[in-house]
């Protein structure tokens, strides 16, 4: 059980880390103009998304409990920095009906919460996993 | 009593294969009811909205404009665009006999200012006679708009205090509405003195379509409400008779098209639920009754323990409704997870106008839903527990039962 989240903790990572380049993205590039704010976000998504990825990567790998189970509570913290970049990390576009704000950030927010709290289902799992032993 | 309490959690987690696919059922019947009601409520509030905001019953345009079939699309759906006819016509109209209340709007597009924007609406209403605008404006700021000053709609990232820059004019945001679900949450409103000077630098820096424009001498659109006495029908009527180049509308006919749209969507979707109860309720029933039939032994043995008919019932209805509430829970969580952050992706899909309900009423709503999937699982495992209290330990025990 403890694996199979942790698995899919990782794969939900990477999924965040992928999608927002290639599914939920921010606004397109305007023709012969430049990167919008949004981008930035995307970017910024993306980039911890890989570092949550990363994280997830090596509790699955740890035997250490204690120690997985901090890695779990710093994924949590990493997925909720991630659901605040959209909008109050990073600033985004004008409009709310454009993509950035209907697609991209309420995409992002949805994944980083699941995240978040898988993470710290799996950090509760792994910190009690020690006791038991 | 703490066994038979227990009982039912312990058969459900003894199964947790027939328990996921159950719970996963219950989610999908309850996601089906929240989200489809939260998307209806959601367009008869945004429709409601629309009727509200538009404030006039008759709407006069320049003749033009109805035939670019662009009309609906800018004063319903938000896009950007302009017209405009003689400010004399607007004389003429005031003079028919009917005629009540009359205001007159400016219109302009803006382009994209600067980076991270997609044009706007511009509108410019007179403070004086406006009765469409003017109140709600009211709502978020008491004085006046000063020159420079606008109001922007609830879906701008503009806030009071910011400067928006339109044709090279630097505007203050000097208040934001508040969230309507219809056009006017990406417009942005301002004083005909204000417009006419935006009108003017769109045509210096040659960014109008409409180069030889005088924007003191003209309109975009006039709004009227009958006098007493007078019905809308009867001044559309008239004015469409007796003043050219215009062409009057009654706003309620410009929305009977949204109104189709919804009434629709809405036939959709009551059609989608009704299917997806009949099929959860049907699949719910087989595997209770399959589920039961697998287990006749454990409840013949439980019988011969001492358990009387009522209470083997009971377990087989406390598991259902076990499954009910979970599944409910589960149903509930993802429906608003999918309905609450994407609204503004399912207005842009839609394109209508779409306005959620408040806070009090979605909960309401989960609640309605939790409980018709609490009610829907016992109701399907209903047939089961009957069956279960008529059983015979004594021909289960023996094999003799079929």
């Amino acid at each position: 059980m403890k694996k199979i989240l942790q698995i899919i903790l990782l794969l939900m990572s990477a999924a965040l880390c992928a999608g927002v380049k290639l599914v939920f993205h921010a606004c397109a590039k305007p023709a012969g103009g430049m990167w919008m704010h949004c981008h930035d976000a995307e970017n910024a998504v993306c980039g911890i998304a890989a570092g949550l990825a990363v994280l997830s990567l090596l509790m699955l790998l740890i035997k250490n409990g204690k120690i997985a189970g901090c890695i779990g509570i710093l994924t949590a913290a990493g997925a909720a920095a991630a659901a605040l970049v959209p909008g109050h990390i990073v600033k985004m576009c004008m409009m709310d009906t454009m993509r950035c704000h209907a697609v991209m950030k309420p995409a992002v927010i949805v994944f980083s919460v699941l995240i978040a709290l898988l993470a710290l289902c799996c950090a509760v799992l792994r910190f009690t996993e020690k006791k038991e032993s | 009593m703490k066994q038979k309490i227990s009982l039912p959690r312990r058969n459900l987690a003894g199964s947790p294969g027939r328990t996921a696919v159950l719970v996963l059922l219950t989610a999908l019947l309850t996601m089906t009811v929240l989200g489809g009601t939260l998307i209806v409520s959601g367009l008869r509030k945004g429709l409601r909205s629309l009727e509200g905001r538009l404030g006039a019953d008759v709407m006069v345009v320049p003749y033009e404009a109805t035939t670019q079939s662009k009309l609906e699309d800018i004063v319903l759906q938000g896009s950007t665009g302009y017209f405009y006819m003689d400010r004399k016509l607007c004389d003429k109209i005031t003079a028919r006999e009917g005629v009540g209340q009359v205001s007159v709007q400016l219109f302009l597009a803006s382009t994209s200012s600067g980076c991270c924007s997609i044009p706007v609406q511009i509108i410019g209403f007179d403070p004086e006679t406006d009765f469409t605008v003017s109140p709600w404006i009211r709502q978020k700021r008491s004085e006046p708009l000063g020159a420079g000053d606008i109001v922007v709609g609830n879906d701008l990232n503009a806030f009071v205090g910011d400067t928006l820059t339109f044709y090279g004019v630097e505007c203050h945001v000097a208040a934001k509405l508040d969230k309507t679900g219809t056009r006017f949450d990406t417009a942005v409103f301002t004083n005909l003195d204000t417009i006419r000077m935006l009108i003017q630098s769109s045509i210096d820096r040659k960014m109008n379509d409409f180069q030889k424009l005088n924007p003191d001498g003209v309109v975009s659109c006039v709004l009227i409400n009958p006098a007493d006495g007078y019905s809308a029908e009867e001044v559309v009527n008239d004015i469409n008779l007796h003043v050219k180049k215009v062409r009057a509308i009654r706003t309620k006919e410009m929305i009977s098209g949204v109104s189709d749209s919804l009434s629709g969507i809405a036939s959709v979707t009551g059609i989608l639920i009704a299917a997806v109860w009949v099929l959860v309720i049907i699949i719910l029933l087989l595997v209770f009754t399959m589920s039961v039939n697998e287990r006749k032994r454990e409840f013949a043995v439980l019988r011969v323990i001492g358990a009387s008919r009522g209470a083997a019932a009971r377990c087989v209805l406390q598991e259902a409704l076990t499954v009910g509430l979970l599944g409910g829970a589960a149903g509930i969580g993802i429906g608003l997870l999918v309905v609450l952050p994407f609204n503004s992706l399912i207005e842009e899909t839609l394109g209508l106008p779409f306005l959620l309900p408040g806070g009090g009423r979605i909960a309401l709503l989960s609640g309605a839903a939790l409980l018709l999937a609490a009610i829907v699982s016992a109701a399907a495992s209903a047939l089961s527990a009957y069956r279960i209290s008529r059983l015979d330990p004594a021909v289960i025990l023996r094999g003799d039962a079929s």
